[in-house]
């Protein structure tokens, strides 16, 4: 009897080591396999990821769009970039660090153009962005895998921008939406019938602020104060240098388009 | 007999009786509970070396045991498997006791711990299945607990106490964790020495309903040591065989994409433990179906053996016992059944075929065809397609075509396709599926629905280095 429960045992035994010997052996190649099929499987979220978020300012290809985004997938990238910008860590931490963060305004390089650029947002969702960090490592390991195939520099050209003009009702009527975004909480209806609080009225700011600075047209003073308010200060009102950093929320044509609201 | 001053010695009787551990007596489900038990602990522990239970590690650390710790697929296929082994047993134990009819007298107590274990089981699964944090994981057990909301008044504070906020986060995956690993372990280890002290100590095994009277050598009584022992080990170690063998060639724990609680996948299927409660659920109110339901169940298998009260007899001689057995399995079945996808929400022709051609997750049809052939160019499918060769990826596109011309049935004028084949980057290429149809049935406005699939060599043919890819 026992006898036979010591041979069930052993026999079981030699079975249980019989079963692991396939996975004993093909464990180092599985790990391999999985590993790269996994790295795989990461570029093509990235690339999908990619085709989502990152596509509209740096293209389709990483070819760079003119005053939006730079080129990703060309030579430079890969081989001046990081000195460039004085990056001191690999190219893939300045992918990641770039994307999570965004680019600083005052950091921001201008891709070919009129002085304007569109801003690196803050892709993380620690940072105000949409992206987890696994998300954000898949964008960078599709990045990085167009090193293979990247040569030469895309010189990226400007973006003809259609000319605003101030006299266009929809100008008009865009920068009306501006000032009641952006500049109503301070200096109350645009029609006057009710100050601000922070901020004098701009009813009749269009024949007011014509030649209120020494040589300075309507249009100019205003473009100024917008994006200086300390260079003139009316007395009785807060100090501009306290309030909103008007000019800083503005892209160029919000500007162009408030300007000709307030002046029409 | 000789008093042992171990507590181990004391754990288990040193003699049974011959027919409470007769295979044909007990199918010894209650020796294989444990065992699933066991190896869950073991394989458990080794997991939670490498798990961790936050949404930005979670996920990545379930990722790292595949690819780079030596058998970490390997424990955790058997971790899964084992678990659902052991719902399984659990269910057939469960079974045989009814059967048997020996739940009730002093037996009683010992079928209601018995319940309870299987509760904590299913607890057990439900909290475990959250773990990966991947798709399936986050959205079953999302639906899972939105049922909790129901329960009127308390319902709302209830759920956010289990997920630890109104949606699953940090808290309410650490929450689960614990559950998993502390809280539900703990106690089905006490609901288990009350079980097996009452079986094995104070009433043993219910003997068989046998007419004949039992011979001199069922009577016999059976040593722990050695003979017993030595069956438990063989048992064991040629179950653990079996399942290795199991998961070696056939079994591959899911993994799906990292939860995103932004994205409601295609489909979310429940595990098969709980389909019946899926397809419960979509016969009526979340609360009468999620709640009521479940728990007027478990209060029929808790006081079962208090309402049953006459003296044990077969099977047969129970006029209500065998309906009562075909009517709850059928039940179980039919719910299970109306649980699968097939009886969800119906979802447009179009969308299921881009679903079918590129699901969101698991492999297709795409991803088994050989990267080198999917050539760069742009292949409009127009009426039956005329393969220009015959290799694999000239017959997916003609399985396509006729996928899409069957949408003419369902009131798709003209649908066409057309397929655009990239190569994106190095090793990687891109594939656009796009269905054309015209819409409207007076003004026929033509429209068009388009799915983008990336495919990157190594995720259809991953190469090992230092061998040569496959010719």
């Amino acid at each position: 009897m026992i006898q036979r429960a010591m041979l069930g045992a052993v026999a079981s035994a030699a079975l249980l080591a019989a079963s692991l010997v396939p996975i004993v052996s093909g464990e180092a190649e599985r790990l391999q396999r999985d590993a790269a099929s996994r790295a795989g499987a990461v570029i093509e979220q990235g690339a999908m990821l990619y085709g989502l978020h990152c596509r509209t300012c740096h293209g389709s290809r990483g070819e760079g769009v003119g005053q939006l985004g730079p080129a990703l997938g060309d030579g430079h990238f890969f081989t001046k970039r990081s000195q460039e910008v004085g990056w001191q860590s690999t190219l893939r931490e300045y992918v990641v660090s770039t994307t999570s963060h965004g680019r600083l305004m005052g950091t921001r390089p201008i891709y070919a153009g009129n002085g304007t650029t569109a801003v690196m947002p803050p892709w993380h969702e620690d940072h105000g962005g949409m992206l987890r960090s696994d998300e954000i490592a898949a964008i960078a390991d599709f990045v990085l895998n167009w090193q293979a195939t990247a040569t030469g520099k895309v010189e990226l050209k400007a973006l003809s921008l259609p000319e605003q003009n101030p006299q266009d009702p929809r100008t008009i009527s865009r920068g009306e939406q501006v000032f009641e975004k952006h500049c109503l909480r301070c200096h109350g209806a645009a029609n006057g019938a009710a100050s601000g609080p922070a901020g004098p009225p701009l009813a009749n700011i269009a024949t007011l602020g014509n030649g209120r600075r020494e040589g300075m047209t309507a249009q100019e003073y205003i473009r100024e104060s917008i994006l200086i308010p300390a260079a003139y200060r009316r007395e009785g009102y807060a100090d501009p240098g306290k309030g909103q950093d008007c000019g800083a929320v503005l892209t160029e044509s919000e500007l162009a388009a408030v300007i000709a609201f307030l002046s029409r | 007999m000789k008093r042992h001053q171990s507590f181990l010695l004391h754990i288990r009787p040193q003699t049974f009786d011959a027919e409470s551990v007769c295979f044909a007596n007990t199918y010894y489900l209650g020796f294989f509970s444990v065992f699933f038990l066991v190896l869950e602990c073991v394989t458990g522990a080794v997991l939670m070396v490498y798990y961790v239970p936050t949404p930005e590690a979670a996920y990545e650390s379930i990722v790292r045991l595949g690819t780079e710790v030596a058998f970490g697929a390997m424990i955790r296929d058997l971790h899964r498997l084992g678990g659902e082994c052991m719902i399984v047993v659990l269910l057939l134990h469960m079974l045989r006791i009814f059967i048997a009819g020996s739940y009730r007298g002093q037996f009683a107590f010992t079928w209601v711990t018995g319940v309870l274990l299987l509760v904590c089981t299913l607890g057990l699964a439900f909290s475990g299945y959250l773990l990966p944090w991947d798709q399936l994981a986050y959205w079953a057990v999302t639906i899972g607990t939105s049922m909790v909301d129901t329960i009127p008044g308390i319902g709302v504070d209830l759920a956010i106490l289990l997920r630890g906020g109104l949606e699953f986060g940090e808290d309410g995956l650490l929450r689960f964790y614990l559950l998993h690993i502390v809280v539900l372990p703990l106690l089905a280890l006490v609901l288990l020495s009350v079980h097996y002290y009452r079986v094995a100590r104070l009433h043993g095994i219910a003997p068989p309903l046998s007419p004949k009277s039992p011979t001199d050598r069922e009577k016999e009584k059976r040593r722990l040591f050695p003979d017993r022992l030595l069956l438990d080990l063989t048992l064991s170690m040629s179950t653990l065989a079996v399942l290795v063998v199991v998961v070696t060639a056939f079994y591959d724990a899911p993994l799906e994409h990292h939860a995103d609680p932004r994205h409601t996948p295609a489909h979310t299927r429940a595990p098969w433990f709980f389909l019946w409660l899926q397809g419960a659920l979509k016969l009526g109110d979340s609360f009468a179906m999620g709640v009521v339901f479940p728990l007027l169940s478990l209060l029929g298998l808790l006081v079962l053996p208090y309402l049953d009260r006459r003296p044990r007899q077969p099977l047969r001689q129970r006029p209500l016992a065998l309906p009562l057995l075909v009517a709850g399995l059928l039940l179980f079945a039919g719910l299970s059944v109306l649980g699968l996808p097939r009886y969800g929400v119906d979802v447009n022709p179009v969308a299921a075929l881009l679903e079918e051609v590129a699901p969101e997750e698991g492999r297709s049809a795409l991803r088994s065809l050989r990267f080198d052939t999917l050539r760069q160019g742009v292949y409009e499918i127009d009426g039956p397609f005329r393969a220009q060769s015959d290799d694999d990826f000239a017959l997916w596109l003609a399985r396509l075509g006729q996928a899409t011309a069957r949408l003419g049935r369902h009131g798709y004028a003209e649908p066409r396709c057309v397929v655009v084949v990239e190569d994106w980057q190095a090793e990687l290429k891109r594939v656009t599926v796009r269905i054309h149809w015209l819409d409207g049935s007076e003004v026929r406005q033509p429209t068009s629905a388009e799915k983008v699939i990336y495919l990157h060599r190594a995720t259809v043919e991953p190469v090992v280095s230092g061998k040569e890819s496959g010719a």
